[in-house]
């Protein structure tokens, strides 16, 4: 999903990137709570009657699912905003978390940067949407579906400025050559 | 305002899958792996048909004729764990893989490396299982269920069982986790829980049964190695341990895991029978609830597998009340799938003519699971053939009848071609006369009173076995085409188009056919 705003300056914007999610961290937690819940109600209740070796099997398996559902959530929850000033193009990286900071942050000037709409290098992958400047690139929405990507690129190209304009791949070939592939 | 370290854009993992064989090895793809995990649920059906081919033929005339009991016993064991755990869970598995991600419009399973893990243990699970035939002792003979101290007498296999049991546990965990991540996590915007097809319902309750009941399974044969290898009494009576709360334990894991079979089994005829009823499934939010009901209730009457132990007669009573419960849930969703084809425009496609036969064929198998819930029958029929003919009905017509009729269903969606409908057909009518013509016999001798997991038996079931072992003989042939029905869509056919089956609603018919390596490159439409 990508969200586009005015910035606080006349030439300003921001787009806020970010992958489709269907629930929350606190759902996530409330979930694992009632699994966890349940799955040590029944270890500790065959702990009790002597057949404690249930008991960190579940302990394993519950850890398990909470790494797993973490990094999902994780994964799930990262935004990347692009700020364009005056003079100044900013890309930050992070987690949607009330009260997070960026993990990481890339900036180029605003004359010199340009986007990039590319072909990956094997045809069943998706198109990639590339800043750069200076010998530098940075591929940003990774998670983004490719038709967004596209208008991404496209609103983000006419405001910047493009490279590799002409090569700019269709959506056919964008992810979509498996199929004549595998005939 | 920090200048930080930027990416190289060649630094990607985006050259494309491996190639040959690594491809399959090395591959994180959803689809993939789904193919992956469908064939080798196809190779273990064969190799778990095999061994029924066994059995068979040596209850075909009474007297022993082909192998020793010893070996009948490996037989009638190993079929049961490698149709289980090798052949109807990877399947449902496979099927998951394949579908939910396009199901719920997302590009691919939640934790695609743990997926490839998932996957790739089951071969070494089971080729250490069957590699336990070859073992001085033999192979596990005790029966799925392994009970002690029967199975405390297993040769050199049983820590090589025990290993593998553990693995195929650890497989079912991680595909378990990741269902459960993928569709909490990814569905599509507006794709909300009550907006989720019921195969995607289904699965997510079957998720949670596994990981509510698969830490018991690893306790019960972990405490049966330890009471082995180093002298505890669990479950060995000379030390102050119970052999039935084994029975207990394992009940306990092994009745939800029966729902863990056949619920995804649900969720798939669910999703055929409105297409060639070209209606919308009656009673979508009761079917949610009645899928959510079972998988409760399935928690609460393990014990109807042990009537004869010796219960307290409150004890029996609370689990014959709570076993007969189920019928409710149950009756809700055969009533439902049948409303859905009242006044339908419906066709008989392969599909739809095995969904039909799950069914009529699955009620069977539940009416016969009533008589079983009824304490003092089941003290007639326990461990009677007639529970194998029960269970038969309720896993072969129930949930690989499933697994066929998705198989139908999906396979020109997943292929790109049409499976020979004609063939299709035959292999469903074949399939369909010989099942029964297998196990409706065996009603008739369980009720008889011929025991289950015995090589030979009275001359008075000789005619009633060797119909049902020429019914199994013909409907194991039957199988052969299914297989071959596949591979040959596999490598050519009529071009499917993308919605295949006009009446097929969801998100996976608006992708191409074969659909991309990358599901959903736009963003899907939820209605």
């Amino acid at each position: 999903m990508v969200t586009t705003l005015p910035g606080p300056g006349q030439d300003d914007y921001r787009f806020i990137l970010r992958p489709d999610r269907s629930l929350s961290w606190r759902g996530n937690l409330l979930f694992v709570g009632s699994v966890a819940a349940i799955s040590f109600s029944i270890g500790i209740g065959f702990a009790v009657i002597g057949l404690w070796l249930v008991l960190p099997f579940a302990g394993l398996e519950i850890g398990l699912l909470t790494i797993g559902l973490y990094l999902t959530v994780l994964r799930r929850h990262q935004v990347e905003v692009i700020s364009i000033r005056h003079d100044e193009v900013e890309i930050a990286r992070g987690v949607d978390r009330p009260g997070s900071q960026p993990r990481e942050t890339t900036t180029f000037p605003r004359a010199w940067v340009r986007v990039a709409y590319r072909r990956a290098e094997h045809p069943w992958y998706p198109c990639r949407l590339v800043l750069g400047a200076h010998g530098r690139e940075i591929e940003i929405g990774d998670f983004l579906h490719v038709a967004e990507r596209r208008s991404c690129a496209t609103a983000l190209g006419n405001m910047l400025g493009w490279r590799d304009m002409k090569s700019m791949p269709g959506d056919d070939d964008c992810g979509h050559r498996w199929v004549d592939d595998n005939n | 305002m920090s200048e930080a370290t930027t990416h190289d854009a060649h630094d990607h993992h985006d050259h494309g899958p491996a190639k040959g064989l690594m491809r399959w090895v090395t591959t994180t793809n959803h689809k993939d792996i789904g193919t992956l995990y469908l064939l080798f649920s196809l190779l273990m059906f064969f190799v778990g048909g095999a061994m029924a081919m066994v059995i068979r033929a040596e209850l075909f005339a009474p007297g022993m004729q082909i192998v020793d009991p010893y070996f009948f016993n490996q037989m009638t064991t190993n079929h049961a764990l490698i149709m289980i755990f090798g052949a109807v869970m990877p399947a449902f598995v496979g099927l998951a893989n394949w579908l939910l991600p396009m199901m719920i419009g997302a590009p691919d399973m939640a934790l695609p490396r743990m997926n490839n893990w998932s996957f790739w243990i089951l071969p070494f699970a089971f080729s250490m299982l069957i590699g336990t035939l070859f073992m001085d002792g033999g192979a596990p003979a005790a029966g799925w269920t392994i009970y002690p101290p029967l199975v405390l007498q297993t040769g050199d296999a049983f820590p090589f069982m025990i290993f593998a049991i553990h693995m195929m546990g650890i497989s079912s965990v991680m595909g378990a986790i990741n269902v459960i991540a993928t569709i909490l996590n990814m569905r599509a915007p507006g794709m909300t829980l009550m907006k989720m097809p019921l195969f995607v319902w289904t699965w997510l309750i079957t998720a949670y049964l596994l990981i509510a009941v698969m830490p018991v399974l690893a306790g019960a044969v972990t405490m049966l190695l330890t009471d082995k290898y180093f002298h505890t009494s669990f479950f060995t009576a000379a030390g102050g341990g119970d052999p039935v709360m084994y029975q207990h334990i394992f009940w306990f894991f092994g009745h939800p895991e029966v729902y863990i079979l056949i619920l995804p089994a649900f969720g798939i005829v669910s999703q055929i029978i409105p297409t060639f009823a070209r209606k919308q499934l009656f009673g979508y939010s009761s079917m949610v609830y009645a899928t959510a009901s079972i998988a409760f209730l399935s928690f609460i009457v393990w014990a109807h597998h042990m009537f004869t132990v010796g219960m307290p007669v409150a004890g029996e009573l609370f689990f014959m009340y709570a076993t007969m419960l189920i019928a409710v849930p149950t009756g809700v969703k055969v009533f439902n799938w049948v409303s859905t084809m009242w006044k339908g425009s419906m066709t008989f496609e392969t599909p739809m003519l095995f969904a039909l036969g799950f069914v009529v064929l699955f009620t069977i198998g539940g009416f016969s699971g009533l008589m079983l819930a009824i304490a003092p029958s089941d003290f007639q029929y326990h461990d009677t053939y007639f529970v194998v003919a029960h269970f038969h009905y309720v896993l072969v017509t129930g949930a690989i009848y499933a697994i066929m009729a998705g198989t139908y269903y999906w396979l020109p969606k997943w292929t790109g071609h049409m499976y020979n409908e004609t063939l299709g057909k035959w292999h469903f009518w074949l399939s369909t006369i010989t099942v029964n013509i297998l196990f409706f016999p065996q009603h008739f001798l369980g009720l008889a009173g011929m025991p289950r997991r015995i090589p030979d038996y009275s001359v008075q079931f000789a005619e009633f076995n060797m119909i049902s072992s020429i019914g199994g003989f013909a409907f194991g042939l039957s199988q052969l085409m299914f297989a071959y029905i596949v591979i040959s869509t596999i490598r050519g056919g009529k071009k499917a188009s993308d919605q295949v089956w006009d009446g097929a609603k969801g998100l996976e018919w608006t992708l191409p056919s074969p659909p991309p390596y990358h599901s959903f490159t736009e963003a899907p439409e939820v209605k």
